[in-house]
C-alpha cells in the first residue's frame, strides 16, 4: 500500500480587483480631493473641528495624502490598505455609536462604516488581498 | 464473602504470542512520568476490595494482601445501585512526610512553560473556577499519587519490568492485536496540572492486520485510544508518513500523567467544554452558519470555535517522548501478558480498579477494567474492536481489488437490467401515446382515456427516472474502474488521511514558548482580573460597570501586545462595532426598514411581471 500526497491547496494568484474596492478606492480619492480644498479654502467649520485642537493647519493635508495612500493600496490590492481601511471604518463606527450614545447621531457615518466592514470581510474579498496568509493573522497549529 | 470459584485453565496460542511481539509498540513516556506499564498481580495483592450500596454504605470485601487474581475474578456480579472498587492507597501522605516526598532530591523536575499562557483571559477565569470546582467535587485526595509513586516505586524493586496485556481477535479477515497498558495511576492534575487524578488507569492501542492466504498477515491499521476521540479519528493507516514506526513497533507518545496515546511527540492543548454551556454553544454555530453562508463573511480563525475555546477550560497533554521509553531495540523490554478467554480477572471482574471518588464528572474516578466500562458494560473496542476504529466499512487491502471487481460487475448488472427497462418503455410507451390520442378523438370513454393518460405520465416518470439511474451508474463504474486501475497498476490506495475528519495536532513551537513575560502576565492576571473586580465594587463607583469594561478592555490590550496578536484584536474589534452598529441601525429605522424591503420585493415583482409581458 502506498500513499499520495495530496497537493497543497495553491493560494490563487492575484486576480482582478473586486468592483466594490474600486468604488472604495474611489471614495478615498475623493475624500483626498475633499481634504484639499478644506484645507485651500480654509473653511471656517473646518477651522472649528480643528482649530481647537491646533492641527487645522496639518490635519487636512495628512488625511489627504492618508487618504491618497490608502487609494492606492486598495487599487493595487496591498494587504496593509484592506487593514488600513478596516480599521479606519472601525474608528468611524466608535464615533458614530458615541454619537448616537450622546444624543448626536450620525447614521450616514454608521451605515457607511457597517457597510465597509461588511463588504471587506467578504471571503473573496479577503482573498483578492491576500488576507488569511499575513504572518500573526491566525496561529500557526 | 463468595466461595472461592474454579476456573478454568487455558493454553495461550504460540503463535498469537508471536504475532503481538511481532507489531509491539515503543512506548515513549515524557520526562518526570512516575507511573509505567505494570502487572495488575502485584497491584490487586496491596488493593483492598469494597462494595459500596446505593445509599451509601460501605463494606469491605477483601483487605490488602488478601486478594488474588484468581479471586478478583470470583466478584462478577454487581447488584444494581452497587459499585465494587479496588482500593490501592488506604493512607495518602500527608503534611511532612507528603513535602518530604515532593522536594526530595531525585525528584524528576518537570517544567510546564505557559499552560495558561496559550489560552485567553476568559479561559484562564473558568480554569480558576474549574480548579474551585474540585473542593465541591469528589476527587482523589491528595498526597494519594505520592503514597502510590512510594508504592509503585516499592514494586518495581521487588519484580522490575514493564508490562503489557496482549489480546489477539481474528474477525472478517483481520487480525486484531489489541495492546492494554496498565498504570497504578494517572496522576494528570497533582503532576502536571491535568484535568484529573485517579487510582489506575487502562490504555490501549490496537494493530489491525490484514491475513493473506498465501503469507504472513501484513499491517495495515493502528489506532490509539485518545480522550475524546472515536471512530474514523481513533486510527492511521500503516504507510502515513506522520504515523512514527520503529520497524514494525508503532511509536507511541505518552501522555504524562493522563498516558493517552499520541501519534506526534509534542504538547496537546484540550479544551474541556463546561456542559452547562451547550445551548450556548449550539446557538453560537447557527449564528456562525448564518455569518458565512449567508452574509459570505470570511474568517480565517474560525471565529466560533475561538469563543467556545474562551468558554471552556484549558489543559495539555505533554508527550514530549523526552523520557523513559520501553519497547523493542530500546533501553527497556517488554513482559507480555496475552489475555485469553480463559483470563478470569479480565473477563469477569466488572468492577472499578481504583478508588470510587463518586465525582459527578467522573474524571476522579477510577477505570474499569481492559474488558469493561465504569458503568459494568462491555467497553466498545473488545466487544467490537473494529468497530471502535471505524474499520466495519473498509475494505483489507489485499481484498479491496477482489470486493471492487465484484462490486463493479454488480454494478454492471444493474446497468443492463436498467438498459433493457428502458427499451421496453421507449417502445411502449409511443404505442399508449397513440392509444391516449385515438381515445380523445373518440371521446367514447371518459374514464378508459382517464387511466390511460394516468398510465402514460406514470410510464414517463419511470422512463426519466431510470435514464437518471442510468447515468448514475455509468458514473459509478466508471470511477470503480478507474480506482480498481489504480490500485491494481499502482497499489496507490489515496491520501492515508481522507478518513481522519478532526486530526488532533500538538501545538506549534511558538504557541509552546510564549516568553516569560507572556507566562508571568498570564499567571497573574486571572487573580489580578478579580481584584481589581472586587475593589470596583466596593468603591462605590457610580458606573462601576463602564470602569469594569475599560479594565478588561486594557487587560485584553495587554495581552494582545504580549502574544503579538493587537491586529487581529483591532480587526475583531471593528467586526464587532459593525454588528453593533447594525443593531442599533435596526433598532432606529426597523419600520423604515420594513417598508424598505417591502417596497423592494414589490419593485422587482413588477419589473420581472414586466419583462416576462414584454419577452
Amino acid at each position: 500500500m502506498t500513499a499520495t500526497t495530496p497537493d497543497r491547496q495553491q493560494l490563487p494568484e492575484r486576480r482582478h480587483r473586486p468592483f466594490g474596492v474600486t468604488m472604495i478606492a474611489v471614495i478615498q480619492v475623493l475624500s483626498a480631493i475633499g481634504w484639499a480644498v478644506i484645507t485651500i479654502y480654509d473653511r471656517p467649520d473646518f477651522r472649528d473641528v480643528f482649530g481647537s485642537f491646533g492641527y487645522y493647519e496639518t490635519a487636512g493635508p495628512a488625511l489627504a495624502i492618508f487618504s491618497i495612500f490608502i487609494a492606492y493600496g486598495l487599487f493595487t490590492l496591498k494587504r496593509q490598505a484592506w487593514v488600513l481601511t478596516m480599521l479606519w471604518a472601525g474608528l468611524n463606527l466608535t464615533a458614530a455609536l458615541y454619537g448616537w450614545y450622546t444624543g448626536e447621531p450620525n447614521y450616514m457615518a454608521m451605515v457607511l462604516g457597517v457597510i465597509t466592514v461588511y463588504y471587506l470581510n467578504q471571503r473573496e474579498v479577503q482573498l483578492a488581498f491576500h488576507v488569511p496568509l499575513a504572518q500573526g493573522w491566525y496561529e500557526r497549529e | 464473602m463468595p466461595s472461592m470459584c474454579r476456573l478454568p485453565r487455558g493454553g495461550t496460542s504460540v503463535n498469537d504470542l508471536e504475532l503481538l511481539r511481532m507489531y509491539e509498540p515503543v512506548l515513549r513516556f515524557t520526562y518526570g512520568e512516575l507511573f509505567f506499564p505494570t502487572e495488575v498481580g502485584p497491584y490487586v495483592q496491596s488493593s483492598s476490595l469494597w462494595r459500596r450500596e446505593r445509599d451509601g454504605e460501605l463494606t469491605q470485601l477483601a483487605r490488602a494482601g488478601q486478594l488474588t487474581l484468581e479471586r478478583l475474578a470470583c466478584y462478577d456480579e454487581i447488584e444494581p445501585g452497587q459499585t465494587l472498587f479496588l482500593q490501592f492507597i488506604d493512607d495518602p501522605l500527608e503534611g511532612v512526610a507528603y513535602q518530604r516526598w515532593r522536594y526530595r532530591e531525585d525528584r524528576p523536575r518537570f517544567h510546564a512553560p505557559g499552560r495558561l499562557a496559550r489560552v485567553g483571559l476568559a479561559s484562564r477565569l473558568l480554569d480558576g473556577f474549574f480548579s474551585l470546582s474540585l473542593l465541591l467535587r469528589g476527587t482523589v485526595p491528595g498526597g494519594t499519587t505520592a503514597a502510590a509513586a512510594i508504592q509503585y516505586e516499592q514494586m518495581q524493586r521487588e519484580r522490575p519490568g514493564y508490562t503489557y496485556y496482549g489480546r489477539v481477535v481474528r474477525e472478517r479477515s483481520y487480525i486484531v492485536l489489541h495492546y492494554s497498558f496498565f498504570y497504578v495511576m494517572n496522576d494528570w492534575r497533582s503532576s502536571f496540572y491535568g484535568v484529573n487524578d485517579h487510582e489506575a488507569d487502562w490504555e490501549q492501542i490496537i494493530v489491525y492486520l490484514a491475513e493473506q492466504p498465501d503469507g504472513p498477515p501484513r499491517p495495515e491499521w493502528v489506532a490509539f485510544a485518545s480522550h475524546d476521540y472515536q471512530g474514523d479519528d481513533l486510527r492511521r493507516r500503516w504507510d502515513d508518513p506522520e504515523f512514527t514506526r520503529s520497524g514494525n513497533h508503532p511509536v507511541v507518545f505518552v501522555g504524562a500523567g493522563s498516558h493517552a496515546s499520541y501519534f506526534e511527540q509534542g504538547e496537546y492543548l484540550h479544551s474541556v467544554r463546561l456542559a452547562f454551556l451547550k445551548p450556548l454553544f449550539v446557538a453560537l454555530h447557527t449564528a456562525e452558519r448564518f455569518w458565512r453562508n449567508v452574509l459570505r463573511q470570511g474568517d480565517r480563525e474560525v471565529l466560533v470555535n475561538r469563543i467556545e475555546g474562551l468558554l471552556s477550560v484549558p489543559f495539555v497533554d505533554y508527550a514530549r517522548g523526552d523520557g523513559l521509553t520501553i519497547g523493542p531495540g530500546q533501553e527497556n523490554e517488554w513482559t507480555p501478558l496475552v489475555i485469553t478467554p480463559e483470563t478470569g480477572w479480565a473477563n469477569r471482574y466488572r468492577g472499578l480498579w481504583g478508588f470510587d471518588a463518586r465525582d459527578p464528572m467522573a474524571g476522579e474516578t477510577a477505570p474499569g477494567g481492559p474488558k469493561f466500562n465504569r458503568n459494568g458494560t462491555v467497553r466498545i473496542s473488545w466487544h467490537n474492536p473494529l468497530g471502535w476504529a471505524g474499520l466495519h466499512k473498509v475494505a483489507p487491502s489485499l481484498r479491496a481489488a477482489d470486493m471492487l471487481l465484484a462490486h463493479l460487475d454488480d454494478l454492471q448488472a444493474d446497468l443492463s437490467a436498467v438498459e433493457a427497462e428502458v427499451d421496453t418503455l421507449t417502445t411502449e410507451l409511443p404505442r399508449l401515446e397513440l392509444e391516449v390520442r385515438a381515445l380523445m378523438f373518440s371521446k367514447q370513454n371518459e374514464r378508459l382515456l382517464h387511466d390511460q393518460q394516468t398510465a402514460l405520465r406514470e410510464g414517463e416518470r419511470t422512463l426519466n427516472a431510470l435514464y437518471a439511474r442510468g447515468v448514475d451508474l455509468k458514473e459509478r463504474i466508471e470511477a470503480s474502474a478507474r480506482y480498481l486501475d489504480q490500485i491494481q497498476t499502482t497499489d496507490d490506495f489515496g491520501d492515508p488521511q481522507s478518513h481522519i475528519d478532526r486530526i488532533h495536532r500538538p501545538q506549534s513551537e511558538s504557541v509552546v514558548q510564549q516568553g516569560r513575560l507572556a507566562e508571568g502576565w498570564a499567571a497573574l492576571s486571572t487573580g489580578v482580573v478579580l481584584l481589581a473586580f472586587i475593589a470596583l465594587v466596593i468603591s462605590g463607583v457610580a458606573s462601576w460597570i463602564a470602569v469594569l469594561g475599560l479594565v478588561i478592555a486594557l487587560f485584553l490590550l495587554v495581552e494582545a501586545l504580549l502574544y503579538r496578536r493587537l491586529e487581529r484584536l483591532l480587526l475583531n474589534t471593528t467586526v464587532i462595532l459593525a454588528v453593533i452598529s447594525t443593531g442599533v441601525l435596526v433598532y432606529e429605522f426597523f419600520w423604515y426598514i420594513v417598508i424598505a424591503a417591502a417596497v423592494s420585493v414589490a419593485g422587482l415583482i413588477i419589473t420581472d411581471n414586466i419583462r416576462e409581458l414584454r419577452g
